[in-house]
């Protein structure tokens, strides 16, 4: 227990992972009846960059924020929500 | 500058990392000293010339796996992790060195000790000029 919380401090200072900040791309990728694959090819990243989004692993560039809302064609806030303060 | 520009510029680089190879096989040829290492180093640069340009050749020819290269090379996760990697790196390599600098010392191997505490300097400094220039930049 102590073990896994050092590790995920210690990975916390190199990562910028945020708890805090969700997302609906999964959601709204499959209300559009797309493919991870298609997905990707549509916005020019590969699909494990998808599938790090749509698990929360990875936050996502400003610029891929933009290209993503615009593709569904929402707001950056609709797509992407900051639960924090 | 385009992708296809890159992997062309990718490819003169491999040439030119295989002749430099040919060149120091030729040149232990000639020298007779050290010829075995002089064989071995530049076999090694050789062949890495080669399966560059041959790698490089195959996907010019391809422009479906180009794409998807470039896809891989500019992905911003994969960017991402890699600076990422490299910072992680840095700081254990830091950790370790100074662990290893401070127990050549305890044994007496001091100018051991030294090589590596120079490795470190030579680093740093390295690693302050790169952060400046980018500073500058953004």
């Amino acid at each position: 227990m102590l073990y896994n919380i050092n590790v995920k401090y210690i990975l916390h200072l190199y990562y910028d992972w945020s708890d805090d900040l969700k997302n609906v791309i999964k959601e709204l990728r499959k209300e559009r009846k797309i493919t991870q694959d298609e997905f990707a090819a549509a916005l020019g990243v590969t699909r494990q960059t998808i599938i790090s989004l749509e698990n929360g692993r990875y936050n996502a560039s400003l610029v891929l924020a933009h290209k993503i809302a615009k593709f569904f064609g929402r707001s950056i806030e609709e797509v992407f929500i900051f639960e924090g303060e | 500058m385009n992708f296809k520009s890159k992997i062309k510029i990718r490819i003169a680089a491999g040439i030119f990392l295989a002749a430099i190879g040919i060149a120091i096989i030729a040149i232990g040829n000639v020298t007779q000293s050290d010829a075995e290492l002089l064989h071995s180093f530049g076999a090694v640069y050789a062949v890495m010339g080669i399966m560059r340009v041959i790698s490089y050749a195959r996907l010019i020819r391809d422009e479906g796996a180009m794409r998807q290269r470039e896809i891989a090379e500019n992905d911003e996760r994969t960017v991402y992790i890699t600076m990422k990697a490299c910072t992680l790196a840095f700081s254990i390599y830091g950790v370790v060195a100074s662990a290893v600098i401070t127990a050549l010392f305890l044994i007496g191997k001091t100018s051991e000790a030294s090589v590596v505490a120079y490795c470190i300097l030579g680093f740093m400094l390295i690693y302050l000029l790169c952060r400046t220039i980018i500073a500058k930049k953004s």
